[in-house]
């Protein structure tokens, strides 16, 4: 499920604090939350773990958020915060003496280490090799296909940041993503095609 | 020595791009410059998995509900083998005292996961030993756990007090003391006791209390599954309310197209009819004509043009018995009442009706009937 597709109406009845209607709210988002947060923590954040610190400030702040239609960009900027938080705290873990940093795939359940095939796992480490900011404007804008509008409404960035990023991530990523032979798995094309797109 | 033109060429042979370099470099622009190349690599990412999605969601209701962050910590079941997905256990003990006035209890939050056998106690007097996947909530006097798939061995003390309750896709199990074996699958679950007594609901079926020794499957609540048991049903003297109960909920779980969606639709019209809802009836009739190719076409047709007609006589049947006068199953008997409808109205169609059901070779009975028929349609009034 995506936020858009999330009732206004819900979030609404989730701000009034109705019966159930912030319990409803939270399955509703928790999909999409852990997307981003697997998508977009890194190699040393634990999704699950960032997913719910999310939806618990989702289910303690809702009564504040003064415009319902705007939940995606908020819930978003909600997931964005923790991500930094769980990310900083991983930093710290490993760089203070005597403690181990945590080892994301040690919680990784069987189920998901055996559904991410070597492909998956590749594209992943092609994605963490994008500064944060480039990663997060390659997932929103061309995984998720939202428009450079919401994304800059989302991230709170104008326009053309949002197009320059964009840029800049495409062009890093093809260079991960050659590197690491990924594009051996897109369709054949001709050079003199490429080319002359370019021109 | 070497003309400056034959250095060149070398250069050129040797310096010519190779194909395979030529391919990347293509895949590499198209990746910087073509979002459609991009995407389609971006489209592997992991996603979140349902499992995933259940316990976030399970584990942020049990903090909410405790007023707490409740941590998952890893370590207290069976670890990864180095380089290999064995199993991971997580369970969590939380104790809640500021949720409880009196007498609080210890409650629990925890998932159960593992490939290979593991065990857990997630509470004094329980005894887990599973491979598969569930959720473990309540409190330790009052186990309640979700078993989503998978083969769960439970122990459970006997006269501790303790409630557990066991819920699968299929059915629950409750149990206060005993020892036995339930095992989740596509096909339903099945519980099997070795010791003391087990209450199993199944979610299609009856309660039934399982001693030492015994098992029973719940199946799963599948239209087929459901087909089945309403067919057994009414073999085994079920009353026509119990099998149209049981034909709606396949229908309800929205079988598709089908045999089996057509033959739950039959037993649904069936039993209406056995039941004398006649409006109901014939609505399931329907239901069951909008397949043309069904099997039983030509007969329900038949059985909803008399109920027509008992119900409204000849403007509620001709729509029926206008379709089957066309089918090839068509009888002299559906031939008569279609013409005897008709009658001065259409005379001409009528009496090439009485025709058709007299080339047939009828009964005497039937036979004089169209005679006498034909001679009212064809003399003026």
């Amino acid at each position: 499920m995506s936020v858009a597709s999330i009732d206004p109406e819900l979030v609404e009845l989730a701000i009034r604090d109705e019966p159930q209607a912030r319990d409803r709210l939270l399955e509703a988002s928790l999909p999409m939350a852990l997307a981003w947060c697997t998508r977009l923590g890194g190699p040393k954040v634990d999704p699950e773990d960032a997913a719910h610190d999310a939806l618990m400030i989702v289910w303690s702040r809702i009564a504040s958020l003064r415009a319902p239609e705007r939940y995606g960009a908020w819930l978003y900027g909600i997931v964005r915060r923790v991500l930094a938080a769980h990310r900083r705290r991983a930093w710290v873990k490993r760089w203070a003496p005597g403690v181990e940093a945590d080892d994301v795939a040690r919680t990784a359940t069987p189920s998901a280490l055996a559904q991410q095939s070597e492909l998956s796992r590749g594209v992943q480490a092609a994605i963490e090799k994008l500064p944060t900011k480039q990663r997060e404007v390659l997932i929103l804008c061309e995984l998720e296909e939202r428009s450079d509008v919401e994304v800059a409404a989302m991230l709170g960035v104008p326009l053309g940041t949002v197009k320059s990023r964009l840029r800049l991530a495409r062009a890093r990523f093809a260079q991960a993503a050659s590197r690491m032979k990924l594009d051996q798995h897109l369709p054949g094309r001709d050079y003199e095609e490429s080319t002359d797109e370019l021109a | 020595m070497s003309s400056p033109d034959e250095l060149l060429k070398r250069y050129a042979q040797e310096t010519a791009p190779a194909p395979e370099g030529q391919r990347r470099l293509a895949q590499r622009l198209a990746l910087s410059t073509d979002p459609k190349a991009t995407r389609a690599l971006l489209a592997h990412l992991p996603g979140p998995s349902d499992f995933g999605i259940a316990r976030v969601l399970a584990r942020v209701r049990a903090s909410i509900r405790l007023g707490e962050r409740v941590a998952m910590p890893v370590g207290t079941g069976p670890l990864i083998a180095a380089g290999a997905a064995a199993a991971v256990v997580a369970v969590g003990l939380i104790s809640a005292p500021s949720l409880v006035q009196q007498s609080p209890p210890v409650m629990i939050a925890a998932t159960l996961e593992s490939a290979e056998a593991a065990t857990s106690s997630p509470a004094p007097g329980v005894q887990f030993e599973y491979s598969g996947w569930g959720f473990l909530s309540g409190s330790e006097t009052q186990p309640r756990v979700q078993w989503a798939a998978g083969a769960l061995h439970v122990e459970v003390e006997p006269d501790a007090g303790i409630d557990l309750r066991i819920e699968t896709p299929h059915g629950e199990v409750s149990v206060i003391g005993t020892v036995f074996d339930v095992d989740v699958s596509d096909l339903g679950t099945r519980v099997a006791v070795q010791r003391g007594e087990v209450r199993v609901a199944c979610e299609l079926g009856e309660t039934s209390l399982l001693t030492a020794g015994q098992s029973a499957t719940c199946v799963r609540a599948s239209s087929a599954n459901l087909l089945n048991f309403a067919v057994q049903a009414r073999t085994r003297g079920g009353t026509p309310d119990q099998v149209l109960s049981l034909a709606e909920q396949g229908l309800g779980l929205e079988p598709g197209g089908g045999l089996i969606r057509d033959e739950l639709r039959l037993v649904r019209f069936q039993s209406l009819l056995k039941l004398k809802r006649e409006a109901e009836a014939r609505s399931a009739a329907d239901d069951y004509l909008s397949n043309p190719a069904a099997p039983r076409h030509v007969e329900v047709l038949r059985t909803t043009a008399k109920l027509a007609f008992a119900e409204g006589s000849c403007p509620l049947a001709v729509p029926y018995l206008s379709v089957l006068s066309d089918s090839l199953g068509a009888k002299a008997d559906d031939l008569v009442p279609l013409a005897r409808c008709l009658g001065r109205a259409a005379p001409d169609k009528a009496l090439a009706l009485l025709d058709r059901a007299d080339a047939m070779q009828p009964e005497p009975q039937l036979a004089a009937t169209i005679a006498t028929l034909r001679t009212a349609i064809a003399t003026p009034r």
